[in-house]
């Protein structure tokens, strides 16, 4: 352990360092993949969302659609977002309500809602800038067997309904996030947890997302199916008019 | 029968091209029952339906096809008979930066939330007001409708070939029914020939920061002009209309400023004159606000305004008319139930209506949704149906 912590001391690394090593770590110009997320509530019942997803970016920007495809109440239903980088450029968000045939721009601001019921907010969702939040190393550690660096981070402007700060397990071969704890004005509010990590198309990627809330004694598991990276992507797959059409067509 | 045979042959024509076709047939639907009862006077049931929805989806890379298939059975409106209709019937051909859509759908244009700008080119089914939900109110219709995407917008064409009329209430069985102090002759016809067809176009940008679309139509006004022909006997005959609106959605941090406007020409307005009517111009304009405070509330308020050009006392109708909305909803436990209240208000007449309302998934495809109709007002168009105030119950199977 005193090596290890001597070669990243060697390094000079420090915490936003490591951020910016995950932010950058190459997940794929363009992502496609089938969701299906089980929400699990305090008693065990489970309610799941089938999604199918779609992405590209455009820089450190990302362009991104998902439809839902069952359960029966919320078939059809899509979502586009245009995210960026840039902390003072607001996204932009669109909703398909497919009972009223309508396309809703979405307010981009309310990121720290959760989505679609889940335990990820739309902000957990998305990506985030590495500059919004204050990082610090804390130390090193093991982890089911992998070497991680344990980075806490502080949002460096707290809005209303943001976590006050997140702690993050962070694996050194691949730059990847594995673990999370989030935290409120409470204390732990929940934890996140990448499972299933495997290399596909030379992308690594976990297969298996969890998310536990440990106030709301509630968790959401997303498990990432027929994943595809760097495919070419049309870039009017991500306008409007897709989520009118009967099927996304690429 | 002739209905039952058309049924058939879709889903003859379905299951062929199951075959033929990448993805093969899929199909959902959902079955609803629906239960209202009046709070005033007698306590009748004054809603009494139960819905079955067959959704037929066959697709290949470039081609899509859909079919939504409806049986309903009315008991207040249609006695014991079950009625089994197409609701909707498509196909849809894309390419990348075009497509094309054939057959009978549904049309929702515009910003406005329950309110009909510029969203007129499917008509309703006002055979029980606005209670029901969107898409029972919406009539689908036989139509053409052409896509070409540009770089930064949209272009919607649409061809409607023949005239599909809103559906009114018919006598006084039906009790949302308004009775007229007048007797009218059946209505007259558009007749099925292509000069008759209705035509729309439709561009949309929809940009970073700001969407917005400028869109123009020319058609028939679903409402029939109620033209005199007698000392008190007025014939029902239905006029061409044109519109050109435009429309705009902005987000502004936890806000979404939403405009619409659309200036109509060719108007069939009721008059005290010889001839019962008067035809004028008028300007239909909405602003609205959608408000995320996050938590999973939704606030929406819309202020609606009408105002008639060229204006004579004669017109029965107010030079000027408004009508505001308000709309209030939390989901609480994930999503899983929502509790809401829309109100629709006229500050000239003092009227309006109010919906309170919840809804609860049991789980993912059982939905028991619960509320009260509220109507109030002396005068005005919600004042005439302050009788129909009712609790209603509604429960939904998706499959």
């Amino acid at each position: 352990m005193l090596i290890i912590a001597n070669f990243t001391q060697a390094l000079g690394l420090t915490g936003r360092d490591i951020m910016l090593k995950v932010d950058n770590r190459d997940d794929g110009d363009t992502r496609k993949a089938k969701m299906v997320m089980t929400l699990i509530n305090k008693v065990g019942d489970k309610r799941i969302r089938e999604v199918v997803s779609y992405q590209k970016d455009y820089g450190k920007d990302t362009k991104s659609i998902m439809i839902f495809e069952s359960p029966g109440d919320v078939k059809g239903t899509g979502y586009l977002s245009w995210e960026y980088d840039e902390q003072d450029k607001e996204d932009n968000r669109w909703l398909y309500m497919p009972a009223l045939r309508k396309i809703r721009r979405i307010s981009g601001s309310s990121s720290n809602d959760y989505f679609m019921g889940t335990d990820f907010t739309y902000d957990d969702m998305g990506d985030r800038n590495v500059d919004e939040d204050e990082h610090t190393l804390l130390r090193e550690e093991e982890v089911e067997g992998y070497k991680c660096w344990v980075v806490e981070s502080i949002p460096k402007e707290i809005d209303e309904g943001d976590y006050s700060k997140k702690i993050s397990w962070v694996r050194q071969d691949i730059a990847m996030v594995i673990k999370t704890g989030y935290y409120n004005e409470y204390g732990l509010l929940k934890t996140y947890r990448a499972e299933d990590i495997v290399k596909i198309d030379g992308i690594w990627t976990a297969q298996e997302k969890v998310m536990i809330n440990k106030q709301e004694e509630h968790q959401t598991i997303l498990e990432m199916t027929e994943i595809e990276f760097n495919l070419a992507l049309d870039d009017n797959l991500f306008r409007t008019s897709t989520l009118e059409r009967g099927n996304i067509r690429y | 029968m002739r209905k039952l045979i058309v049924v058939s042959l879709l889903l003859v024509v379905f299951f062929i091209s199951g075959n033929g076709l990448a993805q093969g047939l899929e199909f959902d639907g959902f079955l609803e029952s629906y239960y209202s009862i009046k709070l005033k006077d007698d306590h009748d049931f004054i809603g009494e339906r139960s819905r079955l929805r067959l959704n037929l989806r066959n697709s290949s890379e470039n081609i899509y096809m859909f079919a939504s298939l409806n049986g309903v059975s009315n008991r207040i409106l249609e006695g014991d008979e079950l009625e089994v209709e197409i609701h909707e019937a498509y196909f849809e051909y894309t390419q990348p930066l075009w497509d094309l859509k054939v057959g009978r759908q549904i049309y929702s244009w515009g910003k406005a939330d329950g309110v009909r700008i510029t969203d007129i080119l499917s008509p309703c089914d006002y055979s029980e007001y606005i209670t029901r939900d969107f898409d029972e109110i919406r009539i689908p219709v036989d139509s053409v409708k052409y896509r070409y995407l540009f770089p930064m917008a949209d272009l919607e064409l649409v061809w409607i070939p023949s005239f599909t009329e809103a559906v009114y209430p018919e006598d006084d069985d039906n009790p949302w029914y308004v009775e007229r102090d007048m007797d009218i002759n059946p209505t007259e016809e558009v007749e099925d020939e292509l000069g008759n067809s209705e035509l729309a176009g439709r561009l949309s940008f929809y940009l970073n920061g700001v969407d917005f679309s400028f869109s123009t139509a020319y058609l028939w006004d679903d409402e029939p002009a109620y033209h005199k022909t007698g000392v008190n006997t007025y014939t029902p005959e239905y006029h061409r209309l044109r519109f050109y609106g435009l429309d705009l959605s902005k987000p502004v941090n936890d806000f979404v400023i939403r405009f619409e406007s659309a200036y109509y020409q060719g108007k069939y307005f009721s008059a005290d004159n010889n001839c019962g009517l008067l035809e004028r111009d008028y300007l239909h304009s909405l602003s609205g606000v959608d408000w995320y405070p996050g938590s999973n509330w939704t606030v929406t308020a819309q202020l609606a305004s009408k105002h008639i050009f060229d204006y004579e006392d004669e017109i029965k109708e107010d030079q000027n008319q408004t009508i505001m909305t308000l709309n209030l909803s939390k989901d609480f436990f994930r999503e899983t139930l929502e509790l809401a209240n829309m109100i629709y208000y006229e500050p000239d007449e003092q009227d309006g209506f109010n919906r309170i309302s919840l809804d609860y998934a049991v789980s993912d495809n059982l939905h028991f949704m619960t509320g009260i109709d509220y109507f109030f007002g002396d005068e005005g168009e919600f004042a005439n149906y302050d009788d129909n105030d009712s609790l209603w119950v509604k429960v939904k199977y998706d499959f």
